[in-house]
């Protein structure tokens, strides 16, 4: 569904006569229908611009984007929002907190993709029908984002990303900013809504632990180059790596 | 060294009091990590807060007190007092630094210009990000130049409230290493504030497990990782993903923290108690020992 090949990001340096920066240099992965990919990485790594590249919110340097086809990659930024393909891949971004509107209520935030991306005029029902997809009561939707929980707002972060009905979700940190308990609230639905719509998503997250439960293949970023990449249970078993060994070793465990 | 005895604390707002902290108490010695965790809400930040004096002036102090070896500290918020004993890494990083001064020149502030470079190494921050301002750096470069803030003052405790969110492991367990190192060195102590257990259990000695205003077990970190003996503590360390193979194996913990402004029940946990017994309905659960340096508030434990 999306192959992306030796994709570059060079970001031009901000200031005077400062350098640019190379983000990501020679990326290239598949994702294909109803799979899951997690990205990890130390931040500053590249995940993010990753993440931000295929769901076309900055151009590429170099490479190819293939979303079913079509080298999105060769759409500019501004002519990707009148594209069929914008539909398709929705971007969740990190910390719902920050990424809602707060004059927009949990209603609007998730009727507005239905009104621009879709064209719908009457989104009453399907709103409703998107809150409980995501288990969000129907009694909140009248609420302002500083009204909600943070497992409410990611819930509404994830319905408005619903909305156009995609196939492609990058997950940019789902879960970072809440709970053990709420966090596993919310990876619960992620797995059954991926289950339930086939879809395919890119989960960014520097929680190891998190895509160990949610893909099945992992790729680990350093300096913008992948280091490892494969199956998760092999690469999280015996690490290639030097690099992928010191990040594992970093993870805080219980003692079992 | 740090005391924390019996505290209440109500913040009286429009919708009524907040019950933010119910008959807490806490000890931490020279050189020794304690970890406090619970939910969000649960009132780590307002007990954070309390220790460093920093909490806002309509908080009301209700019952019990804070002594700093051995003499009383008042919790709350006044004019233009330090405690330079006591140093605080904050959950914001943004808002905790000065917008409008390079970050390298916060640092020399407090450490004198020659220490600006090691205290930034040490936190894993390349020293030319000194002559940046906050708003140039990445939310996980604030973070570290905070924490090389509170490191720079020397403290002899130091409240860490959630201070590697949003860091990756590697820059994590450097933060950790030095901290534990410091601890050890100097006898500084610490109190980690974190919903991450299992961060808590690889750094700390002691962890304090909160809920709803209230410390409902305390104990060294094998006996509360191993055999946890409150309700509470044990489905928080069920609904850490370590546990779970898949999504579908992942322990949510049920109900809600209850709302602190409504009356509430003798104790707080009870409506999403498994164990819950008519008893419990009766008074407030003490903290109490049921082994050497192992406490907890419930009249029905685990064995």
């Amino acid at each position: 569904m999306l192959t992306v090949s030796s994709l570059r990001k060079i970001f031009k340096g901000r200031g005077w006569k400062a350098p640019p920066v190379t983000a990501l240099d020679d990326i290239s992965f598949e994702i294909g229908k109803g799979q899951s990919l997690g990205i990890v990485g130390e931040s500053g790594s590249g995940k993010s611009t990753l993440g931000r590249l295929v769901s076309r919110l900055i151009d590429p340097t170099g490479g190819k984007l293939l979303f079913e086809g079509t080298d999105i990659g060769a759409i500019s930024p501004r002519a990707f929002v009148h594209r069929p393909q914008r539909r398709q891949i929705q971007h969740i971004f990190q910390d719902a907190a920050e990424n809602l509107t707060p004059h927009m209520t949990a209603f609007a935030a998730i009727a507005d993709p239905l009104r621009r991306l879709v064209g719908l005029t009457n989104v009453n029902d399907r709103v409703r029908e998107l809150a409980d997809s995501v288990s969000l009561g129907r009694d909140l939707l009248e609420r302002y984002p500083h009204q909600l929980s943070g497992g409410q707002k990611a819930r509404v972060g994830i319905a408005r990303g619903l909305a156009s009905q995609p196939s492609l979700l990058i997950l940019d940190e789902p879960t970072a900013a809440l709970d053990v308990s709420v966090q596993a609230a919310i990876l619960k639905l992620l797995h059954r809504l991926r289950r339930d719509l086939d879809l395919s998503y890119l989960l960014i997250s520097h929680d190891i632990e998190v895509v160990r439960l949610m893909c099945e293949r992992i790729i680990i970023l350093r300096n913008g180059q992948v280091v490892e990449a494969g199956q998760t249970a092999q690469v999280l078993a015996a690490p290639q790596s030097d690099y992928g060994r010191m990040l594992l070793a970093a993870v805080p465990r219980l003692p079992s | 060294m740090l005391v924390v005895d019996r505290l209440s604390v109500h913040f009286p707002t429009r919708r009524g009091i907040v019950q933010a902290l119910d008959r807490v108490s806490l000890a931490i010695e020279p050189g020794e990590i304690v970890g406090l965790v619970g939910e969000s809400g649960s009132g780590k930040s307002v007990l954070s807060y309390a220790i460093s004096g920093l909490l806002d002036p309509s908080a009301r102090v209700i019952g019990g007190e804070i002594r700093w070896r051995g003499a009383p500290i008042g919790p709350i918020r006044e004019r233009r007092t330090t405690r330079a004993a006591v140093v605080q890494i904050f959950q914001n990083p943004r808002a905790s630094l000065n917008p409008i001064r390079a970050v390298g020149r916060q640092v020399s502030d407090v450490a004198g210009q020659d220490r600006v470079a090691p205290l930034l190494e040490s936190v894993r921050l390349d020293p030319s990000k000194a002559r940046n301002y906050p708003f140039e750096l990445s939310g996980g470069q604030c973070q570290r130049v905070g924490i090389a803030l509170a490191l720079a003052c020397e403290p002899e405790l130091l409240i860490a409230d959630e201070p590697t969110t949003g860091l990756d492991v590697i820059t994590e367990a450097a933060i950790m290493q030095l901290i534990a190192e410091l601890s050890r060195s100097r006898g500084m102590a610490t109190l980690l504030v974190t919903h991450n257990l299992p961060l808590a259990a690889a750094h700390c000695h002691r962890i304090a497990v909160m809920h709803a205003g209230q410390i409902v077990e305390s104990a060294p970190v094998a006996a509360l990782t191993q055999s946890a003996r409150h309700p509470y503590s044990a489905e928080l360390l069920a609904a850490t993903p370590q546990h779970a193979a898949t999504p579908d194996d992942l322990h949510v913990i049920q109900g809600q923290l209850p709302d602190l402004v409504a009356p509430l029940l003798p104790c707080r946990y009870a409506t999403r108690c498994r164990n819950r017994r008519p008893d419990c309905d009766l008074s407030p659960p003490e903290l109490a020992p049921v082994a050497s340096d192992h406490l907890i508030a419930c009249r029905h434990p685990l064995c």
